[in-house]
């Protein structure tokens, strides 16, 4: 049960990797609204296999991975951070760019964007501490 | 830094503000009274929201209008973009302004969804330290 659970976390964590590195490349091409919304998608995923790790239970839509999240943190200061990160992420990179297209300042939208990697490397840290 | 008195002001208001908080969370306590769990999530955004604009016009000169918290967030992302070269002491409060924003103020104040009561107390409780924080970077000492 636990080796079929670190798999999973694994796949999870994976699957962030993937759409992390597909926003990059659809960035590169200059497409800051999608490439928002995909890393939006990465830390989704990084944040359900954080959650699976610590309860051995995945989330499912966003507002089970939000309500999940504040209850780890709450019971979990060192997973705090990450909840901040988990909601600026909501705002900025899927309700503000990509449901509203307003992705600026653009000059600040793609650093964010590439900054998600340090994002889903602390949730993978939490889920291995 | 700008404007020292008024934004000492500011921090003593957003202080009252959170103080009437805790007086409602006690009360919604002692009664199970969700209501007044909503209301003390109301006094609790509304410190938090005076307490950034407070630290936002203490870094910049710039008064924020009192009830546009979307202006005061977008003015925090462009400081975080302006300082990002310096010692980033702002990245975190933008952080944190986001999760209160969302949680206390979106979920509980805006919807009236306090459930699970217990995180939002929660909640509630450790806007005290950010508060707190946004003082100690306007540069205000504790007994404003």
């Amino acid at each position: 049960m636990q080796d079929q659970n670190s798999e999973r976390v694994a796949a999870v964590f994976a699957d962030a990797w993937t759409l992390y590195g597909d926003a990059i490349d659809v960035l590169e091409l200059g497409k800051l609204r999608l490439a928002a919304e995909g890393t939006w998608g990465a830390v989704k995923r990084a944040t359900d296999a954080l959650i699976l790790a610590r309860t051995g239970r995945e989330p499912g839509g966003t507002g089970q991975t939000s309500g999940r999240l504040r209850t780890l943190s709450s019971q979990n200061p060192d997973v705090a951070e990450l909840r901040d990160g988990f909601r600026e992420a909501i705002r900025d990179l899927h309700g503000k760019c990509f449901y509203l297209g307003i992705c600026d300042p653009p000059e600040l939208v793609g650093p964010v964007i590439r900054a998600t990697a340090d994002y889903i490397r602390d949730a993978i840290a939490l889920a291995e501490s | 830094m700008f404007e020292g008195q008024k934004v000492a002001g500011m921090f003593a208001e957003a202080h009252g503000l959170y103080a009437e908080a805790v007086n409602y969370l006690d009360e919604a306590d002692k009664l199970w009274n969700r209501e007044l769990l909503r209301k003390s999530a109301g006094k609790t955004w509304a410190a938090a929201l005076l307490a950034t604009n407070a630290l936002i016009l203490a870094r910049t000169g710039v008064a924020m209008p009192p009830d546009d918290e979307n202006a005061t967030y977008n003015c925090l992302m462009h400081l975080v973009w302006d300082d990002r070269s310096k010692n980033q002491d702002l990245r975190p409060v933008k952080g944190r302004y986001a999760t209160i924003s969302g949680d206390i103020y979106e979920t509980a104040v805006c919807e009236g969804n306090v459930e699970p009561p217990y995180l939002l107390i929660h909640d509630i409780r450790e806007t005290k330290g950010y508060i707190e924080r946004a003082q100690r970077l306007a540069g205000v000492q504790d007994d404003a």
